[in-house]
């Protein structure tokens, strides 16, 4: 790293001075800016491709399928800040969703159900956690594998059959409104505010991003550097474990094919979002940010009735350009030193 | 900060300067304005394109707008997004072919909630979450089909590979329970071996074929619920095998592999008409035409009447044997 660490930012990120004219709030969080601006372009684009697009009943509908591509980022974006990554957050999104329909299949009440669900996807980052940090192999590597391994263990336990037995007041949960608002949306953004004050305002959050920085010189200052990584891939596996809930009360079914490449997803929003590869840098709300901007990216798709096989090559140039265009501009401004 | 509070400020005022659409359809609203949404499993291959022309033929005839769109992965789960922004949408009715009969359930009820007509084709829902399905076939006339067709190709007898789309596809499960009926009841020394997911994929379909052939090469003859021909033609190449293969499918699928023997038969409906079909059935849905029972009837143009099977399910038709022989005639 050659930038000197300023853990003391509330975006965590090293605040690189621009022209200097800007206020500090705009320049510390300069990326969320972008960010917000692409949204407000992204929403008048589609509103002029179709009416129904920019209507308070679709802005507020379409937010029901952020919550759990953003609860994953979230969990993602803990992982990357320590310079890992976690592939297998899709797989032990299944494998908690089935355990879910599993439990309740054997008599276990509802509730006891979803607190078991939670168990099993800590437990799957757990796992993740205790190879990265004690066998000290490459998270790409390890989560590869507990990708397919998770996700296999599921499809075996379930023989590749979807179980769709729960009361109707477990679909409820991830289907009803408050004040006209999905109800996971706002679960979502008390969440996020959860998220932000552990990441910013708690010494493990510092800890989480001093890790990503430079992992000798945490090691040295006397953190438990493996306690830590342990904690966050745990903790990244209990969010799936909890996006895994609302995605089973959402299609009401448990299954072993559940959310199939939300890891990607996951991995644009916290990348699209600021957080670099490498580790140390990464802001929680650019991750939410840039959740909101590829969820209404999709449901504009649907609206303007592009078909299904050109949304992929939407998606795709976009997130290109979205990366090209924050990137050089945060570039520029560093550059004017 | 200003900066930072002014877009903020911008943002939310579009937002809520947006007008109120309500998602409703309000009965009475004349037909030619309406659109219909047909969501199919999955778009991008020829099974799905054919059943797109079909219903834009339908549309056409008809003077209304036919959405034909769904997710590109068999995605058990990505049909629900379409469906609720349908609903934003205000389409007037709504036909799916569900990639999984429970999972799109929660999304339907807020279709019809919004008054929207539901119905399924050729892959029904939880019967709850749509007024009509229309069956291409009766399933047990294609599975009969397919064992007897099996059974004159095998004499009768040997452990037969069953490769299906994926294990909670219900169209492919039924068909799969009343072949094993079938066989029992006719050819009771037809067993079935094994039934292995290939996800209408043909790598997939090929990859898990080699896997269980290598370990079971007294295996008398491969059916497939699905049209990965292709893949499992490839599958019994590799190996060397001779053995029997039909599936289901337009013969678009499988014309090299049907060609040059490798595979034998392939059986469907036509998917042309069930596109055709679908768009009828919502027409008469949504003026008022469709009465539910065993016995009525719709008009489905070119098709003439097609008749209610059940209370709730209208039947297309009878399934047609595709062999190197008469699939000349067909495009699709």
């Amino acid at each position: 790293m050659d930038r000197a660490p300023d853990l003391t930012a509330p975006g965590g990120e090293a605040s690189g001075p621009l022209t200097g004219s800007e206020p500090a709030f705009l320049r510390r969080h300069f990326r969320e800016a972008i960010l917000v601006v692409l949204c407000v372009v992204e929403l008048g684009i589609f509103s002029t491709l179709d009416p129904h697009f920019l209507t308070l009943s679709n802005l507020l509908d379409a937010t029901r399928y952020m919550s759990e591509a953003g609860l994953v980022a979230l969990g993602m974006s803990i992982v990357i800040r320590t310079g890992g990554i976690d592939l297998s957050v899709g797989s032990t999104l299944a494998l908690a969703s089935v355990s879910i329909g599993l439990f309740f299949q054997a008599g276990v009440p509802i509730v006891f159900c979803i607190l078991l669900g939670l168990l099993v996807g800590a437990i799957c980052g757990a796992i993740n956690g205790v190879l990265v940090a004690y066998l000290g192999l490459v998270p790409i590597t390890v989560t590869l594998g507990t990708m397919a391994l998770f996700r296999g263990i599921a499809y075996a336990l379930t023989g590749a059959m979807s179980f769709s037995g729960f009361p109707l007041s477990f679909a409820r949960l991830a289907n009803f409104k408050i004040a006209g608002v999905p109800a996971q949306f706002l679960f979502l953004i008390a969440f996020v505010l959860i998220m932000w004050l552990v990441m910013h305002r708690t010494r493990f959050g510092r800890y989480v991003g001093a890790i990503g920085y430079n992992v000798t010189a945490t090691r040295y200052s006397g953190v438990r550097v493996r306690w830590i990584l342990i904690a966050t891939y745990t903790l990244c596996g209990a969010i799936s474990a909890l996006a895994a809930v609302l995605y089973t009360s959402r299609v009401f079914s448990a299954r072993a094919d559940a959310a199939l490449g939300i890891e990607l997803s996951a991995i644009t929003a916290v990348v699209l979002g600021g957080a670099s590869i490498m580790g140390g840098r990464g802001s929680i709300v650019g991750a939410f940010i840039a959740v909101i901007l590829l969820t209404y990216l999709q449901n504009g798709l649907i609206i303007a009735g592009i078909p299904g096989e050109f949304q992929g090559v939407v998606v795709g140039l976009f997130l290109l350009a979205g990366v090209f265009f924050t990137t050089r501009v945060e570039r520029r401004y560093d550059k004017a030193k | 900060m200003k900066t930072m509070f002014r877009l903020g400020l911008t943002a939310a005022a579009l937002a809520a300067a947006a007008t109120m659409a309500t998602s409703a359809f309000a009965a009475g609203t004349n037909v030619k304005d309406c659109v219909f949404g047909v969501l199919p499993k999955q778009v991008g291959n020829e099974y799905w394109a054919a059943v797109n022309k079909g219903a834009q033929e339908a549309g056409k005839e008809l003077g209304v707008k036919v959405d034909f769109n769904g997710p590109t992965s068999a995605d058990t789960a990505g049909q629900t997004q379409f469906i609720d922004s349908w609903v934003q949408k205000g389409y007037c009715a709504i036909s799916i072919s569900a990639a999984d009969a429970n999972a799109v359930v929660p999304a339907l009820l807020r279709a019809k909630d919004a008054g929207i007509k539901v119905s399924a084709f050729d892959a029904d829902t939880d019967p709850s979450a749509r007024e009509v399905f229309l069956s291409q076939a009766v399933p047990s006339g294609i599975s009969g089909k397919l064992g007897d067709l099996m059974a004159n190709l095998t004499g009768k007898k040997g452990n037969f590979l069953v490769i299906t789309s994926t294990l909670t596809a219900p169209n492919q499960s039924e068909w799969i329970r009343l072949l094993q009926e079938h066989l029992a009841k006719n050819y009771p020394d037809m067993k079935i071996a094994a039934i292995l997911p290939g996800q209408e994929d043909n790598e997939k379909s090929r990859d898990v074929a080699l896997g269980y052939l290598r370990a079971h090469p007294e295996t008398t003859g491969i059916i497939a619920v699905t049209q990965s021909l292709p893949g499992l033609a490839e599958a019994k190449k590799q190996l060397g095998l001779t053995i029997p293969l039909i599936g289901i499918g337009p013969p678009s699928c499988c014309t090299a592999v049907l060609k040059d023997g490798s595979a034998n038969a392939t059986i469907l409906w036509n998917p042309i008409d069930i596109g055709y079909a679908t768009v009828y059935m919502q027409y008469a849905q949504v003026t008022g035409a469709l009465k539910l029972g065993t016995g009525n009837e719709i008009d489905a143009g070119r098709l003439g009447k097609l008749k209610f099977i059940k209370d709730d399910t209208i039947l297309l038709g009878e399934p047609m044997v595709f062999t190197k022989d008469n699939m000349g005639q067909f495009q699709f």
